[in-house]
């Protein structure tokens, strides 16, 4: 697989979910204090660097490649087709843009509310913990499937610091919650390549051999974005039936 | 009863991991590696390589119509 999509899929699906993981963690560090806020995004990191660590080398060492791309390109299919789904309803209006504005005020909002014990402060801790440990483990299980499908973890594991690294020092630089990201563009982008990924490597796991070999997963990626499109037309609510006179009605 | 809220927080989170809004998008995938496989050594040449593709997108399709 071609090492520049490999590096582009782990690097956006980190920048999206880093997007979120880091408006948790500014809620938690303006409301209950940084030490917390940062001791939890350290040891959701570790935590998720041993599951990286534990997981990938066993993986392509002890399991069969076919039955290995299976597994992977299923759950590459299954989240590639849930973040076109949520894509395909944000653009066509039937579900509402990811606010991260709005995410963090009710974020801020929720543990301002709580009491905050004396010593350390477990809230915070748990809450900046679970924040990047939840939203970095759907990247985690992107970096193993792209990593022991090709052999080896260091380009996606590249991509995926590149997305942090990206996320963070934007953060740091705002200081905001980053609501500009144009995230529903990014899980187009995604959702498309899982998708296609997935797919490819379930027919290839099954047995199929793919008449474009690589090649056709430009093809399938083509098709996804084609059927988005459409499905986007075909969801998109009618402008109102607007009643003129009486019994007359114009669309 | 501790061990039973783990377990239940446990299957939660990987039933929210997999399945995700769409229970209809997880059984649509599952359907088509199942037909994949059924298909690769019986069907004629080439016609797994169009089936699957059209499952996954009639998957898509599905879960959108049925949210």
């Amino acid at each position: 697989m071609s090492a520049t999509l490999m590096f582009f899929g782990a690097f956006l699906a980190a920048t999206v979910e880093m997007v979120e993981a880091l408006t948790i963690v500014l809620a938690v560090g303006v409301t209950r204090g940084w030490r917390a806020a940062f001791i939890g995004v350290a040891a959701g990191v570790c935590a998720l660097a041993i599951v990286v660590g534990a997981l990938g080398p066993s993986l392509v060492t002890y399991v069969p490649l076919d039955a290995l791309r299976v597994v992977i390109g299923t759950l590459l299919l299954i989240f590639g087709l849930q973040w076109l789904r949520k894509a395909v309803l944000r653009s066509s209006g039937l579900k509402a843009m990811h606010d991260e504005a709005a995410i963090y005020e009710r974020e801020v909002a929720a543990l301002r509310d709580d009491y905050i014990a004396p010593g350390f402060d477990w809230t915070g801790f748990t809450v900046s913990f679970k924040g990047v440990f939840l939203e970095g483990l759907e990247v985690a299980f992107i970096v193993l499937t792209f990593g022991t499908n090709d052999g080896r973890f260091d380009i996606p594991i590249l991509g995926a610091v590149a997305g942090l690294v990206l996320v963070v020092a934007t953060g740091v630089l705002v200081h905001a919650p980053l609501s500009r990201v144009p995230e529903n563009t990014i899980k187009w982008v995604v959702g498309i390549m899982l998708s296609a990924f997935g797919t490819f490597w379930v027919g290839e796991g099954a047995g199929i051999d793919w008449a474009l070999s690589d090649g056709m997963i430009l093809v399938l990626a083509a098709c996804f974005l084609v059927l988005g499109l459409l499905l986007v037309r075909s969801l998109r609510p009618r402008p109102e039936a607007v009643p003129t006179t009486a019994g007359e009605v114009t669309l | 009863m501790k061990v039973a809220g783990f377990l239940r927080d446990f299957g939660m989170f990987w039933w929210d991991f997999i399945v995700g809004d769409s229970l209809t998008l997880a059984i649509g995938v599952l359907v088509s590696v199942g037909l994949a496989f059924a298909l690769v050594h019986t069907a004629p040449s080439g016609v797994v390589e169009v089936v699957l593709p059209l499952v996954v997108a009639a998957t898509l399709a599905a879960s959108l119509i049925r949210r």
